[in-house]
């Protein structure tokens, strides 16, 4: 199993490194990559079973964005290919046509699908957010600057059952294409969601998953979806 | 400006405080609500004082603002400030209001007031700071304050032009503001047997926040405050106007260097906190032009009272409280290495208390725990932890969280609810019961402080 993640100094920012924890643990003798922004990725020149990347702030969008536009066409082709792809929080911005800052700035992205992104810089969404999705009810948190529009073509995740999708107004969530999957839930989702990591890694590996804690994490998942259903909140600070 | 509508916010809400004070409740926040609900321009509209030092940062800005308070009132000057209140616009305003008489005149001269950084905005273009305090800046609350470049932005966008800063040298955040603007710097040397950390999870500062080239750095004291140099762009740390140093980390004299001269403060529980913070209050005074000589005797005397930690012993228990600051991966990865540095406190039995919702029976919302994915937990294993207590709507997830970090299984206890876990702790199992509260369960983990001191006085020896 090769695991790669894609700068991860600077895509880790909000819990994000739960998943990687927990992927070390699941795959122990796993070769796991950690490729600093700017160097050639390995999926580029080597076989990877699993590409990752986390959340970041805006400036480092832009940064990637740049990095991996050289990229753009590998990247594509082997996503249709069924490389695993886990993209967590805001880097699924990076993978759509444009994000546009403040109502002015205008960042084009690696355009690998057709939508676009707008930042209001000082309005932060919050919710808590349940996602429909195959792998059944996924459960986490967003905090983000970013609304996704334009986003009928849009291969998606799932649909939303609490919180809000791709914008205030979507149900709507994330993008399913082959095997790569892309959420804007932040953090630690594959902690949070064990019955996904397990029937989404058995999907791209084609083995049995055994996950460390698995009754442990199945215990918080199941506490915190008897909370879920207790609360409704959705805010953005001013 | 309207100036009816001003005039009623001032008076009704000066009306709201002077009944919640003969009431003897808490008005603090409430007064100000009322103010910025009828007049949401108020803050514009209310005479400032003639002179406003702010404190703002991520860590350190109470025991900042307590220490300039604590020597300015030795002065003998009236002086506007929120010590006792909230450093969010609300707070602020009552602040304001509450020394600014019917006809809009303030009252005081001078004031002294903490603001919350992520609020900022709301507050510094219109109460203008002539001395702003930076003391650090690091991660907090992802969902509110989301990265620090977010802070930033509102701190350059926001501060006047005219305000001048003290800023934190060793932080190559904080120094990001400084640019265009007058400013004082000031840093903290290297100290001979001091136990640096270099292996967070949390390190912000490894690329240029200029260039995003990789960082290089000639001594690291935590996360990203370091001695740094971009050698693709050249950004390095800045000259420092206010150079502390300790000769030991026990040294109860703190020596400054600025101006040529050199000072020596003596301080009575040194720290490297303390000493930042001392050099932040001692950079304010050299950019005030104030007196040294005085102000170095001055901050010798104060004694800095601490809300973030408390110990005693209760026959042959230790107990200890920290603050294990809600949301914030800094602040609990820092209590987690302090816990390395207390070998003496033999077996520990660590209450966890900080989530926030914990005393409440159906939260309203489900606490966002991702930032206990960023915090060092894994330094626990370095201590001699026998117990851990883990109760409240989110003992589970931190269960995990603490499994993943390589915890024993059989030192986890889980309770249902925070209140549970005093009862919970088997007390031949520990020598030393650490309290980890939050901002938001200070009078609750209070309370449960008192039912561990009784159960010891009536359990041990």
């Amino acid at each position: 199993m090769i695991i790669e993640w894609l700068n991860p100094e600077g895509t880790m920012l909000f819990g994000d490194r739960g998943n990687w924890m927990l992927l070390q643990r699941i795959f122990p003798e796993a070769t796991l990559i950690e490729t600093p922004l700017h160097s050639i990725p390995a999926f580029t020149h080597q076989h990877v079973d699993l590409l990752c990347m986390g959340s970041m702030n805006e400036r480092m969008q832009t940064q990637m964005i740049q990095w991996l536009r050289t990229y753009q066409q590998d990247l594509k082709s082997r996503i249709q290919n069924d490389l695993g792809c886990l993209f967590f929080g805001n880097s699924q911005d990076i993978l759509g046509l444009r994000i546009t800052r403040k109502n002015q700035f205008v960042q084009e992205a690696l355009g690998l699908y057709p939508f676009s992104v707008t930042q209001e810089a000082i309005k932060r969404y919050n919710a808590l957010v349940g996602i429909q999705t195959k792998y059944g009810l996924i459960l986490g948190h967003k905090s983000t600057f970013s609304l996704l529009h334009d986003t009928q073509e849009l291969p998606s995740f799932g649909k939303v059952v609490q919180g809000f999708g791709h914008n205030i107004d979507d149900p709507l969530d994330g993008i399913h294409d082959h095997h790569m999957i892309a959420t804007s839930l932040m953090g630690p989702m594959l902690v949070l969601n064990p019955h996904f990591t397990k029937h989404y890694l058995k999907e791209i590996t084609q083995q049995e998953i055994i996950i460390p804690y698995y009754e442990d994490l199945e215990l918080a998942y199941e506490a915190k979806k008897k909370e879920f259903e207790l609360s409704s909140h959705f805010v953005y600070e001013k | 400006m309207n100036t009816l509508r001003f005039y009623l916010a001032l008076w009704i809400s000066k009306s709201v405080y002077t009944l919640m004070r003969l009431l003897k409740r808490n008005a603090t926040h409430y007064p100000g609500d009322v103010a910025l609900k009828i007049d949401p321009a108020f803050l514009k509209h209310i005479k400032s004082p003639k002179k406003i030092i702010m404190i703002t940062g991520t860590n350190g800005k109470t025991s900042v603002t307590n220490m300039v308070l604590d020597v300015l009132i030795q002065d003998k000057q009236p002086i506007i400030h929120n010590a006792l209140g909230s450093n969010i616009l609300q707070g602020i305003a009552t602040s304001v209001l509450a020394k600014t008489s019917i006809f809009n005149t303030s009252r005081y001269d001078l004031a002294v007031l903490e603001v919350d950084e992520r609020s900022s905005r709301l507050i510094i273009p219109y109460l203008k700071p002539d001395f702003l305090i930076i003391n650090n800046l690091f991660r907090d609350s992802y969902r509110r304050n989301a990265h620090v470049e977010f802070i930033i932005q509102i701190l350059q966008d926001f501060i006047p032009k005219t305000t001048h800063l003290i800023v934190n040298a060793d932080d190559m955040f904080a120094t990001q503001v400084i640019q265009d603007r007058l400013f004082t710097t000031f840093s903290l040397q290297p100290i001979s047997d001091e136990v640096t950390r270099t292996d967070s999870k949390i390190h912000d500062g490894k690329l240029c926040p200029h260039c995003f080239n990789p960082m290089s750095f000639t001594y690291v004291r935590y996360h990203h405050l370091s001695h740094f140099l971009c050698p693709t762009c050249g950004f390095t740390n800045p000259t420092s106007h206010v150079v502390a140093s300790l000769t030991s980390i026990q040294s109860q004299q703190l020596h400054i260097h600025t101006q040529n001269q050199t000072f020596v403060i003596h301080r009575e529980n040194p720290s490297i906190n303390d000493a930042y913070n001392t050099a932040a209050v001692f950079g304010l005074f050299v950019a005030m032009k104030d007196d040294l000589n005085k102000r170095v005797e001055q901050l010798g005397q104060i004694k800095t009272v601490s809300s973030r930690f408390s110990e005693m012993l209760v026959k042959n228990k230790r107990i200890v409280g920290l603050l294990a600051k809600d949301q914030n991966p800094v602040a609990n990865s820092r209590l987690c290495d302090f816990l390395t540095t207390q070998p003496q406190w033999g077996r520990l039995g660590l209450c966890f208390m900080s989530e926030v919702h914990a005393h409440e029976d159906h939260p309203k919302e489900v606490e966002n725990m991702a930032y206990i994915y960023d915090t060092d937990y894994e330094y626990l294993n370095e201590c001699d932890v026998t117990q851990v207590m883990l109760g409240g709507h989110r003992r589970f997830e931190y269960k995990a969280r603490l499994l993943l970090a390589g915890l024993n299984r059989s030192a986890l206890v889980l309770t249902e609810t925070e209140d549970d876990e005093i009862q919970a702790i088997d007390l031949n199992k520990v020598d030393t019961i650490v309290l980890m509260y939050s901002t938001k369960n200070i009078f609750e983990a209070m309370d449960l402080r008192e039912q561990l001191i009784a159960r010891i006085e009536k359990e041990c020896v």
